[in-house]
């Protein structure tokens, strides 16, 4: 008996040391490009960098002070949640019902889930030089108010401070929208046909199914991806942002992402950016435990 | 600034000798090493070379031409690498190359923003003893070496391009809409747009959401500040604490809410406002001579340069305009002085007279070399006209590129479209400005 426990446990080890050196490289590769870069984000963050060829120098807390107290720090904190708040449960629940739709296969559905899923396949920048166009002054969203007699609604949409940033938020939900429902869709297709012809027979209408049918059984699926449009959106707004408005104008269209690399990049203050970068990071493992907490199954 | 195109008496008055026998005068001088260029060297490393003048750019066209050249004469081989776009783009690209140990042998950029710091980061070095040994020293005007010395005293790079920033009026259009002359008040700028909107032709075109904007901005808060005060607010900001500031940004506001700009300026970039002048459209616009080869005949024969017109209270007596001797100068990297004989040569070369003055004529590059007199016969109209006329009529304004710090200007467009848009109180502006300067702080 004595034996067989002392075989058993060599038997653990051994085992181990197999899964040890199996998984060593991804451990390696994980502790290179993931956890080095999170420890050198908060050491940065504690130093006064100039850019990347110059020396730092550890100025501590000091470095947070001075970034908690700069109000365009805070205006792109608070750009950061609106756009959160509006983009990504508008992109999730319109992508879900959208999704809904496609399952139900109306006549078209395969263009439908094409022109559904372009936005993924367009670049950044070349839909950054569509909405330009589009928002621009005289472009085709003025244009077509013009066009039915609005005038009076015209506006510079991209440069007006009231206006700027949701017309940020309106192309990350054009970009979402599409790529989301042809996602849920998939797992939704695998829901058994006979559950809604059961709630059909209940008098269930689509409103129904598609919330206390559809919606239930993918919850898990919807969660994970409105955490990942969540981080998509928290930590990528960067570029869309330097390509249509560079913040402006005045801060109305910085986010923190947008200003750690404005910081780092156009601004010579790599510290400064690295604080942003550090409050960034909280934000999404705050955000990331609400939405595990909202759409964890009650099952 | 020193110009180095002065008029003289004789091209005062007879206009035409200006475009016939042009004496431009300064447009290169005689290097120490002319006709003394060191034998082909077939065998030596190429020379590597980062420039910010894009390949299809009158000046990148020039370049590339002066490069050919200078294979031919000395055997050597030239390597360029092109990052046009913002001068911000090649300082990264510099960077970055610096980084992986491959920095190129010489760059073409502005001495300014991260430029500033490159003798002292290591980057580059500072070129006082070569300037002296090539006898550069008596070739380039000395205060064109000040604008490229760093607060150590030393000179970070060789200058080798000024600019003329005025304000285009196309006549023509100024005509149709009953203006007889170019604006020099902006009670008259007022008055002029005024008519300009009455025969429904387009005032001054700006691009309100980047640095054109800026600059026209800066410039316009400039009316009430004189040279110590200007380069002072530039380099500190504190524009709501600044009673004359507050008074340049009264006067934006007043002269947006007056509709002396385009509609929905503030959401217009430089591009649309080159555009808005150049097909003929808007009557006004801003911009340097850079722009002068993308104008089309028509347009450059009925455009007159000027200032910014001034108020009646203005510090100045004459519109305002930008010059600089900061456009585009040579830095010699770490590698460049492992490759020195080879940028020797080529840095030579490039302070040639055929040189300078091939640059001047077809890249309307402005030289900042000691004027000694050379015939640029062929120069653009515009270009001569901004060299020769504009000087006369217009007070020249501290340049913000040579005073405002690197970490702000960028970010300043932003605040600045803020002016530039309707209905926006000068308290609003002035706290986006000084909140810019003060997050680089």
């Amino acid at each position: 008996m004595v034996l067989a426990a002392v075989t058993r446990s060599k038997r653990r080890k051994r085992n181990g040391s197999g899964l040890l050196i199996f998984s060593l490289p991804a451990v390696i590769w994980f502790a290179t490009f993931m956890i080095y870069p999170l420890f050198s984000m908060l050491y940065l963050s504690l130093t006064d960098w100039r850019s990347l060829i110059s020396s730092q120098s550890f100025v501590g807390f000091a470095q947070y002070a001075k970034v908690f107290a700069d109000p365009i720090f805070w205006s792109a904190f608070q750009n950061t949640l609106l756009q959160l708040v509006i983009a990504v449960p508008t992109m999730t629940f319109l992508g879900f019902m959208l999704a809904y739709y496609l399952t139900l296969k109306p006549v078209g559905v395969t263009l439908l889930r094409i022109v559904c899923f372009t936005p993924a396949l367009m670049s950044l920048s070349a839909k950054s030089i569509m909405f330009f166009g589009a928002f621009a002054p005289d472009g085709l969203i003025n244009g077509l108010l013009r066009s039915v007699g609005l005038d009076s609604l015209t506006n510079a949409w991209l440069a007006s401070e009231s206006t700027a940033l949701y017309s940020i938020i309106a192309i990350d939900i054009w970009s979402g929208i599409g790529f989301t429902a042809v996602l849920l869709a998939v797992r939704m297709s695998g829901i058994s046909p006979e559950i809604f012809e059961a709630a059909e027979i209940d008098g269930a209408g689509h409103w129904r199914k598609m919330w206390r049918i559809s919606y239930p059984v993918s919850k898990d699926y919807f969660g994970g991806l409105f955490m990942l449009q969540f981080l998509w959106t928290a930590f990528n707004s960067a570029a869309l942002i330097l390509l249509l408005t560079r913040g402006g104008p005045g801060t109305s269209t910085y986010t923190l992402s947008y200003l750690m690399y404005s910081k780092a990049f156009v601004g010579q203050s790599i510290g400064y950016s690295q604080v942003v970068g550090v409050s960034l990071f909280v934000l999404g493992l705050f955000g990331m435990w609400a939405i595990r907490r909202t759409f964890r199954s009650v099952v | 600034m020193q110009t180095i195109f002065t008029r003289t008496p004789k091209l005062l008055a007879v206009s035409a000798v200006i475009t016939a026998s042009m004496v431009l005068t300064g447009c290169a001088a005689e290097t120490a090493t002319d006709g003394a260029a060191s034998a082909p060297a077939a065998n030596d490393a190429p020379l590597t070379i980062l420039s910010q003048w894009g390949a299809s750019d009158a000046e990148g066209l020039v370049l590339a031409e002066t490069i050919a050249a200078f294979e031919l004469e000395t055997g050597r081989t030239v390597e360029l690498t092109v990052v046009a776009g913002e001068g911000s783009d090649a300082k990264r690209t510099f960077e970055a190359t610096v980084l992986a140990g491959s920095e190129p042998d010489l760059i073409f950029t502005n001495m300014y923003s991260s430029t500033v710091n490159w003798v002292d980061d290591g980057a580059a070095v500072a070129v006082d003893q070569y300037l002296t040994a090539w006898g550069l020293d008596s070739v380039i005007q000395p205060s064109a070496l000040d604008v490229w010395r760093g607060s150590d005293g030393a000179i970070r790079g060789f200058p080798y391009s000024g600019l003329q920033w005025p304000v285009w009026y196309n006549t023509n259009l100024l005509e149709q809409a009953g203006v007889a002359a170019v604006p020099k008040t902006t009670d008259e700028l007022i008055a002029a747009v005024k008519k300009l909107s009455a025969a429904n032709i387009q005032p001054f075109a700006i691009g309100g959401n980047d640095w054109s904007g800026t600059k026209l901005f800066m410039q316009m808060v400039q009316n009430y500040l004189d040279d110590d005060a200007s380069k002072e607010l530039l380099t500190n900001g504190g524009y709501c604490a600044n009673p004359d500031a507050m008074k340049g940004v009264d006067l934006v506001i007043d002269l947006v809410n007056q509709d002396v700009f385009l509609e929905d300026s503030q959401g217009l970039s430089y591009d649309q406002m080159v555009a808005s002048y150049t097909t003929g459209q808007a009557a006004i616009m801003y911009t340097g001579q850079w722009a002068f080869a993308a104008v089309p005949e028509e347009i450059v024969s009925v455009t007159e340069f000027g200032g910014f017109p001034i108020s009646s209270d203005s510090v100045w007596s004459k519109p305002t305009a930008y010059n600089s001797q900061n456009g585009v100068g040579i830095s010699i990297s770490q590698n460049g002085v492992k490759n020195i004989a080879a940028v020797e040569e080529f840095v030579k070369f490039m302070f040639q007279k055929s040189t300078v003055s091939n640059f001047a004529v077809n890249a309307n590059v402005i030289p900042v070399v000691i004027p000694t007199g050379v015939d640029a016969t062929g120069a653009d109209t515009l270009f001569v006209q901004s060299v020769t006329a504009l000087p006369e009529i217009v007070s020249y304004i501290p340049m913000p590129d040579d005073y405002v710090p690197g970490a702000v200007i960028n970010a300043l467009n932003g605040a600045v479209s803020l002016a530039f848009t309707k209905g926006n109180d000068r308290l609003t502006v002035c706290s986006a400005l000084d909140a810019v300067y003060n997050s680089a702080k």
